[in-house]
């Protein structure tokens, strides 16, 4: 049980600054995602809250309690590495009984603790194995197990999936969401695949070069990106971007884009004439019935991919490239010039210099 | 194309057993000439009685194993060389292992410090030996200077006296030199340990000695186990300090010494002979112990 406060948290290695100022709270038993490209400073992040960082300046408080000095030994957070960090010369059992061991817990109780552990991760036939003799998967399981046998107040990832192929990815990723959801504990999460972090979590972070560019809900974030930065990084493939000038008189405002009128929704701090950026998702866009008229964009189709299920087009509207993701079944191949609509309401303004988001 | 696929084929059986024996029978042969054959004989002499100085070489059996029992120069060897063996062993391990430890955390300048580690591990046994033979001058050696400074003794020692002083300082000289040796094998199975492996067990919950134990500790056995004994062997082996600090003095006579003597000096060849043969298993013995000892202790906690 913890909820945890990072405030203005910052870090410098020597003259460079990796976090700058990031502030956070972790509601008791959320699981919050930090995403974001690499580099971005995630793991410094988490490393900060393990105490494996020192903190330049800010807090980091569980519970109302500041832990910026207090030892990662004694903070009680488990943390799951990126490629597991098992013992080698320990069992699988000792390797997740580990931190009972040194915490003085008598044998036969850590033994009953991580066999009802291992039989939850199915790992029980595994338990007398070293590390080395088991599968990447079988290995993550153990990472996990050996932070769950200790009952932390907050468990940490990172990246734990990276290294898994990608069907087992998904398997694991349903199994991390389902025990977390099943332990109550206070988790977080660090991924650069934003697929994990918009299913697993209750909350994400997005940082971007060591700042937080926005925090919300999968779907807060999916509909409402707060910056053409969000907007870009959530959904696939990426949204699309139009330079377009607002306009708006007294029955309706919208954004001109190539010549085509393009109806969007109320912007009302923008004044009539103002650059912006339409943003546009991909799977937004939809066959039109005419290639005139408003909310028409028209697409010179230079590349198509297929999955069976998806197609891919990619194009040029004016001169600005664009995607859009269509049904399997609709015939489309370059060369094709085809006539797109989108709906008002879902449709993002954003100011053409600072990149913010403009329409509510 | 065909050909080209002929010969990727991958070989019969036989012919790549052949293969194998063929490249390993130059390693085979220079071994055979330069240490099995000698030991060989050396095992065979030493079932003979073999010296120039009288003719013919009859067989004696397990005579000169007989007479090295009851021989007090050989006894006194032995023992010298046990103590030799527990003193330069503890401290060249002690040492190594905490310098490789300093050595690990230390992140400017590594390279420099292992050069100046390594030094008196490039000089010539005898050289060293040198030096320390004016550390330890009775008159005016550095550490009778350093000591009567310190005020801990009141006038010049003559070291070599006392007979455990002189081992312990032989020891020293030996260790000095040797030390760097356990170190640098030390320092490289440190830093083969992956470093989320201390982070790890940070937050599991373990302090600076807990982690040393149980994580250092284990992940370094196998270093541990081959600077053990190769310290062991160097000790058994142990002459040139010995020889050069205090020559054929009996107190701090090696079993070597004690071979060279007999062999070379008395020109009892076989008896030599024997004794090394002896000398030789003792040190094989030791190692054994201590590498299974090792193994089986820190494999699983
Ligand atoms: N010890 C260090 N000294 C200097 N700079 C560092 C150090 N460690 C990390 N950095 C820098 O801090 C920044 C953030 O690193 P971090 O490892 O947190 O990125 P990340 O978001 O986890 O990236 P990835 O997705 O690739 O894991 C990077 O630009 C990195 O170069
Ligand atoms: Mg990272």
């Amino acid at each position: 049980m913890a909820k945890l406060e990072i405030s203005n948290l910052t870090k410098n290695y020597g003259k460079v600054e990796v976090i700058k100022g990031v502030d956070l709270t972790v509601e008791d038993g959320e699981f919050v995602s930090l995403i974001g490209s690499s580099g971005c400073g995630k793991s410094t992040l988490l490393r900060m809250i393990a105490g494996l960082e020192d903190i330049t300046s800010g807090s980091i408080s569980i519970d109302g309690r500041v832990i910026n000095d207090v030892e990662p030994k004694d903070r009680d957070i488990a943390m799951v590495f990126q490629n597991y960090a098992l013992y080698p010369h320990l069992t699988v059992a000792e390797n997740m009984g580990f931190s009972l061991h040194l915490r003085g817990v008598p044998k036969n109780e850590a033994k009953i603790a991580v066999e009802k552990v291992a039989e939850t991760l199915g790992l029980t036939p595994y338990l007398d194995r070293a590390p080395k003799a088991l599968s990447g998967g079988q290995r993550q399981r153990v990472a996990m197990g050996r932070a769950i046998v200790r009952n932390p107040r907050i468990f940490l990832f990172d990246e734990p999936l990276s290294n898994l192929d990608a069907k087992l990815r998904v398997q694991m990723r349903l199994e991390i969401k389902a025990l977390q959801k099943r332990l109550g504990t206070t988790s977080i999460y660090v991924t650069h695949d934003q697929v994990e972090a918009l299913t697993m979590s209750d909350r994400l972070v997005l940082l971007n070069g060591g700042q937080v560019e926005q925090i919300g809900t999968p779907m807060e974030v999916y509909k409402k990106p707060a910056n053409i930065f969000v907007a870009s990084f959530i959904g696939s493939p990426a949204m699309n971007l139009f330079d377009g000038i607002l306009h708006r008189d007294v029955e309706q405002t919208f954004v001109t884009v190539h010549g085509n009128k393009i109806l969007v929704p109320n912007c009302p701090k923008l004044t009539n004439g103002t650059k912006v950026k339409l943003g546009i998702r991909p799977e937004h866009l939809k066959y039109a019935a005419t290639d005139s008229g408003n909310n028409i964009i028209n697409m010179k189709v230079s590349m198509t991919e297929t999955t069976g299920a998806e197609t891919y087009a990619y194009g040029h509207f004016g001169d600005e490239a664009m995607t859009i993701k269509l049904n399997g079944e609709d015939a489309i191949k370059s060369g094709d010039k085809i006539s797109l609509t989108v709906k008002t309401n879902l449709l993002h303004v954003f100011d053409y210099v600072t990149g913010i988001r403009i329409n509510n | 194309m065909n050909r080209i696929l002929n010969r990727l084929r991958p070989l019969p059986k036989l012919k790549e057993a052949i293969l194998g024996m063929g490249y390993v029978t130059p390693v085979f042969f220079i071994m055979g000439a330069l240490v099995v054959l000698p030991l060989i004989s050396t095992i065979w002499d030493s079932f003979y009685n073999v010296n120039p100085m009288r003719a013919g070489t009859p067989f004696v059996g397990f005579d000169n194993y007989a007479k090295l029992l009851s021989d007090p120069n050989v006894q006194k060897s032995w023992t010298n060389t046990f103590i030799y063996v527990a003193i330069t062993v503890i401290l060249e391990t002690v040492l190594g292992v905490g310098a490789a430890l300093l050595l690990n955390k230390v992140k400017f300048g590594r390279s420099w410090l292992l050069a100046a580690l390594i030094l008196p591990w490039c000089l010539p046994p005898v050289v060293n030996a040198v030096v320390w033979m004016w550390i330890y001058n009775p008159s005016y050696g550095v550490l009778n200077g350093v000591l009567l400074s310190l005020g801990l003794i009141e006038e010049n020692r003559v070291w070599f006296n006392d007979q455990f002083t002189a081992l312990f300082l032989i020891s020293i000289v030996h260790a000095w030199r040797m030390m760097p040796l356990t170190a640098i094998i030390i320092l490289a199975a440190l830093q083969a340990i992956p470093k989320d492996l201390y982070e790890a067990a940070k937050l599991d919950g373990a302090g600076p000695i807990k982690m040393f134990r149980k994580v250092t500790l284990p992940l370094i056995s196998g270093g541990l186990a081959i600077a053990l004994s190769q310290s062991t062997v160097f000790a058994f082996n142990l002459f040139d300090e010995a020889w050069i600090l205090n020559g054929a003095g009996l107190d701090t006579r090696t079993v070597m010494i004690q071979v060279y003597m007999s062999a070379f000096q008395n020109l009892k060849f076989s008896y030599g002979m024997a004794l090394s043969i002896l000398a030789m298993l003792a040190s094989l013995i030791v190692s054994a112990v201590y590498v299974l000892r090792i193994y089986r202790e820190t494999r699983f906690d």
